[in-house]
């Protein structure tokens, strides 16, 4: 398959593909998880407002608490750089904006390639930084799973695809764009079925656990 | 007359060897030859006879031609192609019927084996290749019989180098690329819809004086086609600084900006079109406002839209109804797991000592 | 305003900072006139191809100025020679029939080749004339 076949079919039937397969996957967890019998909590509640606990731990837990600061924040910080340099690289880029607007009608102005590549840049070190991390810790090392690893790397290849597209590097341009927007497309299908759904869980973890602790006079 | 060279046909015309220098300085510039390679290129066009260009069209819309002769200095392209080489052409040539058959077959036997042989047009291969015939001869059995007497073969123009516009789904004619029918000569693609005339000549110049020039993995002359649109286009830097023309009227496109928005294929296409430009120089098309549509790379006519940026997903499936229904079969799958996760739920609770099921008891 | 008197101006961003190309053009037209005058090999650079911008051009032009010699060459195309100021220092620009430049180049020698008389060019004289003397008798030459 050639370039420019390769590209045609990363954004033709693959990115449909995807595009379904984001959709379906979503819902599906969403309902799967949401339509599950809760246990019931037998003791009496501590407060009436629980579910306030449930929206501040959504906020509060995207910081460490004060006893592993010292031995976390530094992840956590670096943690942020790739996320936050994610999303700028995502939502930022113009071409990145231009197919959100094609599938979803919503738009916004973007940034300069410059700001993207250095934001992607950073990213993609941060990410590599978090790899070396999870596996040379060994706390991490035994938490980690398949998923994870597999996470990582359809979390990667699109950083390192979209800045190679972007500098010109490798043989063929319709190559690389194809293969980003292959990776892309994988992404987005994958993102549902492994750990990368946190970015759709994460607020209902924070705020079931939050409205559970919230009911029992926890701190949230 | 088979051994006269380009000096000859130019003293016959009552010039001198300045007219011939001339020639070799405008051939030499527009192939952006480096001064070693045009005084060589000089040297050899004194003592090379001249070549003999068999010109064939097929499926095609005669714009390749019209760019050759319309837009390059006149006389120029009257000597390389009429006085010179030009041994048979349908479409230029006066004679008609009979006349101009034997014309081209004269011609064809002539310079059996050394000749070369332009092409222009895809070529439809189904019933026996019906959909195009010329005087009574299909243009498959036609090609391949030219073919089999040249020394090279030009691919004019993407139709006959990709397939083009009759090649483009659903290709109701079973249209093909010169390249499917002729596999045992060498063949140079000069793609564009259509090429840039200085193009088209100085390839056959330089095929005539140096021989093969170096092709790309489409079999395109790399001097030419080596750089994408996007990299040498003058509007790059607007792309680096995120400045697009949301619209064709609106301020971005006044001042220039960066074409991406509507369209533009320029950074997976390679043409030379940003440095060699059109109708003498005059501009190309995204100096002129509209973006490129990648004329000169294969399928251009099926990459899911002119207007459509490149970024964005091509197919016309309706976005809503892929991803809402989708999303219903993802409640439908998320409610039948939940269904089953339930019932081990329920399962789980019988076995144990005291049902959880049951509410608290009110204080 | 009626739709069709709306004028949707454009101003396309032309290239208007010099690149820097012209100064290390002038360094190699002085590396070359002094080779030449040493040596006495001619040097060419073409300049069709080159992404001059209208200040590198300008800079050129200032540059180079004009001297004291021009010739005009009616061939196959017009081409108009120029010296510089410096001697030795020759441009060259050949026109097509509409007036378009087609090829422009500098030429580092004593005399731009194109302007020398061939000597096949010659030959044919020497031979026109002797024709023209033998069977008319006059110093008018055929058509």
């Amino acid at each position: 398959m050639n370039g420019a076949s390769l590209l045609d079919f990363a954004r033709g039937p693959a990115f449909e593909a995807a595009v379904a397969m984001l959709s379906f996957g979503i819902v599906w967890r969403l309902t799967g998880i949401l339509a599950l019998r809760r246990s019931v909590d037998h003791s009496r509640p501590r407060t009436g407002f629980g579910w306030m606990g449930g929206l501040r731990m959504i906020v509060s837990r995207s910081w460490p608490r004060r006893e592993f600061r010292e031995r976390v924040l530094h992840w956590d910080i670096i943690s942020y750089l790739f996320h936050i340099g994610y999303a700028v690289a995502i939502l930022g880029y113009v071409p990145h904006i231009l197919l959100i607007r094609n599938l979803v009608g919503l738009q916004w102005p973007g940034l300069p390639g410059g700001v993207i590549a250095f934001a992607a840049g950073i990213s993609a070190a941060a990410l590599l930084a978090l790899l070396g991390h999870r596996m040379t810790s060994p706390v991490l090392r035994q938490l980690s799973n398949f998923d994870d690893y597999f996470s990582w790397f359809v979390a990667f290849v699109p950083l390192v695809t979209g800045l190679m597209a972007y500098y010109n590097i490798g043989d063929s341009y319709q190559l690389v764009l194809g293969l980003h927007i292959l990776s892309g497309d994988i992404l987005f299908a994958w993102l549902p079925f492994g750990k990368i759904m946190h970015v759709i869980l994460f607020a209902f973890s924070r705020g079931t656990t939050g409205t559970v602790y919230g009911r029992r006079g926890a701190a949230t | 007359m088979a051994d006269e060279t380009i000096v000859d046909v130019l003293m016959r015309r009552g010039l001198t060897r300045r007219a011939f220098m001339q020639l070799c300085a405008t051939v030499t510039a527009a192939l952006a030859l480096s001064p070693a390679d045009a005084a060589e290129m000089t040297k050899r066009l004194e003592y090379t006879p001249r070549p003999t260009v068999v010109y064939l069209s097929y499926q095609e819309c005669t714009g390749c031609l019209e760019s050759l002769t319309r837009s390059f200095s006149p006389g120029l392209a009257s000597l390389i192609f009429n006085d010179i080489s030009l041994a048979f052409n349908d479409t230029l040539q006066a004679a008609a019927g009979k006349a101009a058959e034997s014309a081209k077959d004269t011609a064809m036997k002539d310079a059996w084996g050394k000749y070369v042989l332009i092409v222009d047009g895809s070529v439809p291969l189904p019933q026996n290749g019906a959909y195009c015939t010329v005087a009574g001869r299909s243009a498959v059995s036609d090609l391949k019989h030219a073919a089999s007497g040249a020394a090279a073969v030009v691919a004019v123009g993407t139709c006959a180098a990709f397939g083009g516009l009759p090649y483009a789904s659903p290709n109701p004619t079973g249209a093909v690329p010169v390249s499917e029918i002729v596999r045992d000569r060498p063949i140079i693609n000069v793609s564009g819809c259509p090429p840039i005339a200085e193009v088209i000549t100085g390839v056959v110049i330089y095929y005539t004086t140096f021989g093969l020039p170096a092709l790309d993995h489409l079999h395109r002359p790399t001097n030419f086609y080596g750089n994408s649109i996007h990299d040498r286009c003058y509007r790059r830097p607007f792309y680096d600084r995120g400045m697009f023309a949301k619209t064709f009227d609106d301020e971005g496109a006044r001042q220039g900006w960066c074409l991406f928005e509507l369209g533009c294929k320029g950074p997976i296409t390679h043409n030379a079109c940003p440095t060699m430009k059109w109708n003498g120089g005059t501009s190309f098309p995204i100096e002129s406002g509209h973006p490129c549509l990648g004329c000169s790379e294969p399928d251009f006519w099926d990459k899911g839209g002119f207007y459509r940026p490149l970024s964005a997903p091509t197919g016309h499936w309706s976005r809503a109804g892929v991803i809402g229904g989708a999303a219903a079969a993802g409640a439908v799958a998320g409610l039948g797991v939940a269904a089953v996760a339930r019932s081990y739920q329920n399962r789980a609770r019988k076995g144990r000592p005291s049902d959880p099921d049951q509410k608290n008891p009110k204080p | 305003m009626g739709r069709f008197e709306r004028v949707i101006p454009i101003h396309p961003a032309a290239a208007s900072c010099g690149t820097g190309v012209a100064d290390a053009m002038v360094r190699e037209i002085a590396a070359a006139l002094a080779r030449y005058l040493r040596t006495g090999h001619s040097h060419v650079i073409d300049l069709t191809g080159m992404p001059l911008s209208e200040e590198d051009r300008g800079r050129l032009d200032r540059h180079l100025g004009r001297g004291e010699l021009s010739m005009d060459i009616h061939a196959l195309l017009h081409t108009h020679i120029e010296e510089t100021r410096y001697a030795g220092v020759w441009r060259v620009r050949h026109y097509g029939a509409d007036g378009a430049v087609q090829g422009e180049r500098i030429e580092i020698i004593d005399v731009p080749e194109i302007a020398r008389a061939a000597t096949t060019d010659i030959e044919r004289s020497v031979q026109r004339l002797d024709a023209a003397r033998i069977e008319e008798g006059t110093w008018q030459t055929k058509p």
